[in-house]
């Protein structure tokens, strides 16, 4: 299964490279998290937006907002990836905000790329996914972007959307029944 | 605990189902990629599937936003496909936003300032008041005592200088005439005298607008008492300069008495100065040495006054009456009978003649009263010496007492501004995360 930290050699020589400078540990700290994150927020952006420029775009502004405001990070309140997390997220709703409009996915990460040897009952099946995908709400698509393309825990999805982990485990109960429903019905 | 704090919503971390919890484990087990528990195998596949609609981002941004997080984000360089276009991470995202890249910590700077402001404004205004007033400034008492009751008495020097070309004029009739004149010319003289003084006084009010007449006319007896505080070995030098200060007043020393040793002394003086120059008199006395208290009185004699007046003028129209029976006498014994009444008529005169001149001296010489202590006074040696310890901790003490009074109203100018400024960043927090709420609802 392809997992996340899927990152260029490139970047870990970048990140790197400043040794002449020994970095404190909140540098640090935030250097992993950088490491550990960049492709899960672009993930996640990418499917609540479904437009791939714009991830980009929220994904940087994300990163250098957290960049800035590294030291409003409270361990107290939550993980410094939900933390990251949820400035993430208000740089996408901002972007939702000021689209006001819903735009469609100007690419797709792996769509007709269908392998010679995939298996035709595996591409049914992806097939009635990404219909399925398209029956869910933006909410209910925040919340399978953030367990699914982004890998977070049910705690941290409630410390992101700021509601408690019982709430956040039924929605994301829900929003799993609701796509398996609906990929029954299109296959 | 945070402003931000007040925004967010209350946590329900009640109990997941059980079956709803197993099915989160499964997920994350698949997640994972570990085994599914039995007969969840379906969720396996689904898990699978959404990790393959996982959008990666594509090498070129990797690069691009790794080199720009290598060089410590700076502003202005941000990657991404319309980054060069004005990319929509740049755009403000709230009302905090609008002024500056740091959102609401961009407010940091501008409320410091505002606070520092306040603080400085307050400072001022606090040294100004403490400039403003002395604390080693001598308690000084001043008590009128108006015979009238309700009007302010007037300055004993106001009231000594409006009536004193009265007085002398006055005065000159009242003395008695030398060898007792008993002809008619006499009784006239009085009624001039009477007249004048009414048309002096009348003439001074006419001159002087706003004073009333009355007023005018008022005598007034003025006391004071001062204390002054001197290091023992000085007490005598004082105690001349006291004298050399009254004399050069054209005052009277009644009485000095000077007592103590090198460690303690003490003098007393009772002294009558002219009214007229009484408060210029104090003033001189006063930089002396330290004052320790200072009061002055302010009885209105003016009843005393003519009471003693009215009595000498009846007198004397008295005498005049006898003087002109004497001449009409036709008999010896009728004369010698007119005689001795006027010769007792004529005593009472003296009489009259020396209430009315002790009450115009009390009008005219205040009684002032002087005392001369080491006890509390600062020995010369302490004042060379410049700054003890002593002097040390005092400062201290009131630069402490300083700083917490503006510390004070500093806070009670801030505590109000930052609680406007705190339910303002409540309300319109909890306004952007209601409008970024809506945007997952269009």
């Amino acid at each position: 299964m392809k997992r996340r930290l899927r990152r260029s050699g490139d970047m870990n020589d970048v990140l790197t490279a400043p040794a002449q400078a020994a970095p404190s540990d909140a540098e640090a700290a935030f250097e992993e998290l950088y490491r550990s994150s960049r492709d899960d927020v672009f993930a996640y952006v990418s499917g609540l937006l479904r437009d791939r420029s714009a991830a980009e775009d929220v994904t940087a502004a994300a990163f250098e907002r957290a960049y800035r405001r590294s030291s409003s990070f409270n361990p107290s309140r939550g993980s410094r990836r939900a933390w990251l997390f949820g400035i993430a997220r208000n740089a996408a709703l901002d972007e939702l905000r000021r689209r006001k409009r819903t735009v469609e996915m100007t690419s797709e990460p792996v769509a007709d790329t269908t392998p010679a040897e995939e298996e035709a009952e595996g591409a049914m099946r992806r097939a009635a996914l990404r219909q399925a995908m398209e029956k869910l709400s933006t909410r209910e698509r925040e919340l399978v972007a953030l367990k699914f393309f982004a890998g977070l825990s049910t705690a941290e999805i409630a410390d992101v959307i700021s509601v408690g982990e019982r709430a956040a485990a039924m929605r994301v109960h829900r929003t799993i029944e609701k796509l398996r429903r609906a990929c029954d019905e299109n296959r | 605990m945070r402003i931000g704090d007040f925004t967010r919503p209350e946590r329900d971390d009640a109990n997941v189902p059980a079956d709803v919890e197993r099915e989160l484990e499964a997920l994350d087990a698949a997640l994972r990629g570990e085994e599914v528990p039995a007969g969840m195998e379906d969720l396996e596949a689904l898990v699978s599937d959404l990790r393959e609609e996982r959008a990666e981002p594509e090498p070129r941004f990797e690069a691009e936003l790794d080199a720009w997080a290598a060089a410590g984000f700076p502003r202005g360089e941000r990657p991404g496909a319309r980054a060069a276009g004005g990319g929509s991470g740049d755009k403000p995202g709230g009302f905090f936003k609008r002024f500056g890249p740091n959102g609401p910590r961009g407010w940091s700077p501008i409320a410091a300032t505002a606070a520092t402001l306040v603080v400085i404004g307050v400072s001022l205004v606090q040294i100004g008041d403490f400039g403003g007033g002395d604390a080693d400034q001598p308690t000084v008492a001043t008590q009128a005592d108006d015979a009238g009751g309700s009007a302010a008495a007037p300055s004993a020097q106001e009231t000594a200088e409006d009536t004193a070309g009265d007085l002398e004029g006055a005065l000159e009739e009242a003395i008695p005439d030398e060898g007792g004149s008993t002809d008619e010319q006499s009784f006239e003289r009085d009624a001039r005298a009477v007249r004048s003084f009414g048309a002096s006084a009348l003439s001074n009010d006419q001159n002087r607008p706003g004073i009333s007449r009355g007023r005018d006319k008022r005598q007034v007896e003025r006391d004071a008492e001062l204390t002054l505080a001197a290091p023992a070995d000085e007490v005598p030098d004082v105690t001349s300069q006291v004298i050399d200060v009254v004399e050069s007043a054209n005052g009277i020393v009644l009485n000095s008495r000077v007592t103590g040793t090198d460690e303690a002394a003490r003098a007393s003086l009772e002294l009558k100065v002219p009214v007229s120059a009484l408060d210029d008199t104090l003033a001189e006395l006063s930089d002396l040495a330290d004052v320790k208290s200072r009061s002055e009185e302010a009885v209105d004699i003016t009843t005393e006054f003519v009471s003693a007046k009215d009595r000498l003028v009846g007198l004397r129209a008295e005498r005049d009456s006898l003087a002109a029976r004497i001449r009409a006498a036709t008999t010896d014994a009728e004369v010698d009978a007119l005689q001795a009444q006027l010769a007792a008529i004529n005593r009472q005169i003296v009489d009259a003649q020396n209430e009315l001149a002790e009450v115009s001296n009390r009008a005219q010489l205040a009684d002032v009263s002087v005392v001369i202590t080491s006890d509390g006074a600062q020995a010369g040696d302490d004042e060379d010496e410049g700054w003890s310890f002593g002097d040390a901790l005092g400062d201290a003490g009131r630069v402490l007492e300083v700083g917490a009074g503006v510390a004070l109203i500093s806070a009670a100018v801030l505590l109000p501004l930052a609680i406007i400024g705190a339910i303002a960043y409540i309300t319109v927090a909890a306004m952007n995360r209601r409008a970024r709420e809506r945007a997952l609802d269009e």
